[in-house]
């Protein structure tokens, strides 16, 4: 059966193609007319022929699940430590003894020398290295060698580099100065927003992240390359969402601003709280309004509804991601937090021989799509979050029955396309007037063909 | 790459010594060095571009010759002597103290 999608909204009906990138809001005559002409072969009304034409016309882009062997790496990813100053589960927290190994720069010259000969290999044309963290400081050597050495091997092998920094930003403002002439893209975490109090007016003289943050944020934000801020709401901040998404406006030039929500694992102390999955959904359509109306992209991990896709994140994706030790792994978190979820996630080690891939490994994480997932068979969401984070957002369940971050992120989802078709009041009056408790959007199945 | 009047210009006034107030436009593969007070300017490539970054950044010789080493595969003691050079002639002309960085 066609993945089309239908999703009330008040007296309207989301209409959802996401393989065709198209969407529409009609009645709900209208849709039950669609419904029967694209998915029942009955002669379309003429009030909807057209949309029922481009249902019915335009290809639908399946994604598919990479096969054979390794030869174009979403990314290299390296990892100097794991940790963050911060403990944020987002900047790679959690790690525990983990957190004691440093990646030496004999590990990073391997996993960079073998993974230039695997993109010189298969002909490829950019390489894309990611370093995660490096803030402390045995690891800025790993950041300050790993630039040079990839940059040299790059111009030898003729190809383009793309480097990006994901940062807590406690960096000494000289680095963050030399990152920003160096990087294309930063991701920095604004942490510490999260320290607002509930009731408390959201201040954006005293924004509470420290001043090294806010420097170096300033710094990035001036600098040529790319930049990501990512702020984790709480329900202390959840109010405050459109004040900060102010605020950002006001101090950065930010190309995209990454919401993430405070979950359990990230620690239950400062009584931070989880976020009611309707009001982060009400507020992120807010800020994400705000910011877009100056061109800033707003995002809400693991949604995105401009590519389909089958993966929420770099795992299926052959990303090579090399933890301090060498170990390669197809998540950024730490081998622990993985683990602890049974999640079969090391691919394989860097060796002075080049990148050791165990292919059963490799294939095994490239066959966990979301397409597996029956939880997410129905949902409107299915290729745009993509079953979310492995370790975070539990898959088992039977289809349609969604949790309370399924349903953040469906609301999310069902917001951002509203917003995309220039309705977002219409997002912002169905989602004023959601109740979770009497809505259906908890047990829903969102396919065209069962809607009535 | 990043286009000259899109560069971050970046003030040198490291050190107590220096005699003259240098500018300079750092980017990915090389930096420009500019002295307004003399009306002259320097390009910098390759290793000399990479460690006049590295020494902006706040690092120290010692570390410098340490990564110059592991990424030319090179002794550190032969890319301290290169870095040594590297100084002294920036130095001599002008465009540096006598003495650089602070590994922060």
């Amino acid at each position: 059966m066609k993945p089309i999608f239908a999703v009330p909204i008040d007296d309207k009906v989301l209409i959802h193609s996401p393989l065709q990138k198209i969407s529409a809001l009609v009645n709900p005559t209208a849709a039950l007319m669609i419904r029967d002409a694209v998915l029942f072969d009955q002669e379309p009304h003429e009030k909807v022929n057209a949309l029922c034409k481009a249902l019915n016309a335009r290809p639908f882009e399946v994604p598919q699940p990479r096969t054979g062997s390794l030869q174009a790496p979403m990314f290299l990813g390296l990892i100097p430590v794991y940790g963050s100053m911060t403990g944020c589960i987002f900047t790679d927290c959690t790690a525990g003894a983990e957190a004691e190994s440093v990646m030496s720069l004999e590990t990073a010259r391997q996993a960079l020398d073998a993974y230039f000969e695997l993109l010189t290999r298969a002909g490829q044309p950019l390489a894309d290295i990611r370093i995660f963290g490096a803030e402390a400081f045995p690891a800025l050597d790993v950041l300050f060698f790993t630039e040079a050495y990839a940059r040299q091997r790059a111009e030898q092998e003729n190809l383009a580099l793309h480097l990006t920094l994901v940062t807590d930003g406690h960096l000494p403002i000289k680095i963050a100065r030399w990152v920003g002439d160096h990087f294309n893209d930063v991701t920095l975490s604004l942490e510490g927003l999260q320290g607002v109090g509930e009731d408390e007016t959201f201040d954006p003289f005293e924004p509470s992240i420290s001043s090294q943050v806010f420097d170096n944020a300033c710094i990035f934000s001036d600098s040529p390359g790319d930049l990501t801020l990512r702020v984790c709401t709480t329900r202390r901040t959840i109010n405050h969402m459109g004040d900060i998404a102010a605020w950002i406006v006001s101090s950065f030039v930010p190309n995209v601003v990454c919401y993430q929500s405070w979950m359990p694992k990230c620690g239950s102390g400062e009584g931070l709280g989880a976020v009611d999955p309707v009001a982060f959904a009400r507020a992120f359509n807010q800020a994400a309004y705000e910011l877009e109306a100056h061109g800033i992209l707003a995002c809400h991990n693991p949604v995105d509804f401009h590519t389909p896709r089958l993966s929420a994140c770099p795992v299926g994706e052959d990303a090579l991601i090399i933890s301090p030790e060498g170990r390669i792994n197809a998540c950024p978190l730490p081998l622990s937090v993985w683990q602890s979820e049974s999640l079969p996630f090391q691919i394989g080690a860097v060796s002075p021989e080049g990148f050791e891939i165990d292919p059963v490994a490799l294939n095994d994480i490239r066959a966990l799509t979301v397409l597996k997932s029956p939880v997410c068979e129905d949902c409107i969401s299915l290729f745009h979050c993509a079953g979310g984070c492995y370790v975070n957002n539990p898959r088992e369940g039977q289809s349609g029955r969604f949790s309370d971050r399924c349903l953040q992120t469906r609301l999310v989802t069902i917001s951002n396309l509203l917003r995309a078709m220039d309705q977002y009041e219409a997002a912002r009056d169905w989602l004023d007037h959601y109740d979770a408790a009497s809505h259906d959007h908890k047990v829903a199945k969102d396919r065209l063909k069962d809607f009535k | 790459m990043k286009m000259l009047d899109d560069s971050t210009i970046n003030h040198h006034t490291e050190t107590s010594t220096q005699k003259v107030d240098i500018q300079w436009v750092q980017d990915r593969g090389w930096v420009i060095l500019v002295d307004e007070g003399h009306q002259r300017t320097a390009r910098l490539e390759g290793d000399d571009a990479l460690l006049w970054g590295w020494l902006n950044a706040g690092l120290l010789p010692d570390k410098c010759a340490r990564l110059l080493g592991a990424v030319k595969n090179i002794p550190p003691d032969k890319a301290g002597r290169q870095i040594e050079e590297c100084i002294k002639r920036w130095q001599e002309a002008g465009w540096l103290g006598d003495s650089r960085g602070t590994d922060e």
